[in-house]
């Protein structure tokens, strides 16, 4: 069965910071980035940006939602995760791929599911693309990318690590 | 264009240099951004937006003040179905 989804920059930095970016692919038969999401990550040596760059117009696609995609929304955004949640929307995806707690309440709304970096670790474990989640999410905390502990801990007893 | 819509009044007592002032004054700023971020108040852009910073910038903010970058909560039904489709033979 495939997937889909919408990334955000969150989540392109997260994953990247745990070296697993790119097992994205083995989830995500689609997976789809708006130009946005692309212009924030353009600075070379940054988290991600390497990796989203090696990603676009191989498994990853570049596309624009059409203007009013992302419906009513009641929670003030940015323009730019307005277009993350567009897309999400125009295209139907299964998920909207983001950590930013204020887009997931967006996102919730308007009846997309999300998940962000350290529960798509999680779903590795699960499609066995790596054998444990908790080295990779001490990676992530250690490249500068925190994890509320709580977080982290539901994460390991849903892995039963 | 940044719209700057958090805005931080300090007052301190006389006597503090104007460079102490502007840095504590930053500091209150970030503090109160930072607080609004966590609670999902505003998003990392917005948050971005409000300090004047780009988008890395502002998590690398996060990192350094020990704020977490990811939250929750952990969506257990969305990926316990995603884990169930992907589990499914191919069509």
């Amino acid at each position: 069965m495939s997937l889909t989804a919408v990334i955000d920059s969150n989540v392109v930095i997260g994953l990247a910071k745990g070296g697993v970016f790119n097992h994205l692919r083995d989830l995500y038969t689609g997976l789809y980035v708006p130009p946005t999401v692309v212009n924030e990550l353009r600075q070379p040596g940054q988290p991600g940006v390497a990796d989203l760059q090696k990603a676009l117009g191989n498994w990853i696609t570049v596309q624009t939602p059409p203007p009013g995609a992302a419906g009513t929304v009641a929670h003030a955004l940015a323009a730019a995760d307005l277009e993350a949640l567009g897309l999400a929307r125009h295209l139907a995806v299964d998920h909207l791929l983001t950590g930013d707690l204020r887009l997931q309440k967006a996102a919730a709304a308007n009846g997309v599911p999300c998940l962000g970096a350290p529960e798509l670790v999680l779903l590795m474990k699960s499609a066995g693309c790596v054998t444990a989640v908790e080295p990779v999410l001490i990676r992530m905390e250690r490249s500068g990318y925190g994890i509320a502990p709580t977080l982290f801990a539901s994460i390991l007893a849903a892995a039963n690590e | 264009m940044l719209l700057k819509t958090v805005r931080v009044e300090l007052h301190v007592p006389e006597g503090i240099s104007p460079a102490a002032h502007a840095a504590a004054q930053r500091g209150a700023e970030e503090g109160a951004v930072l607080r609004l971020w966590q609670a999902g108040e505003l998003s990392t852009r917005q948050a971005s937006e409000e300090l004047g910073l780009a988008y890395t910038e502002f998590l690398d903010l996060a990192t350094a003040y020990g704020v977490a970058i990811e939250q929750g909560p952990l969506h257990e039904d969305v990926i316990a179905e995603a884990a169930r489709r992907l589990r499914q033979p191919s069509q």
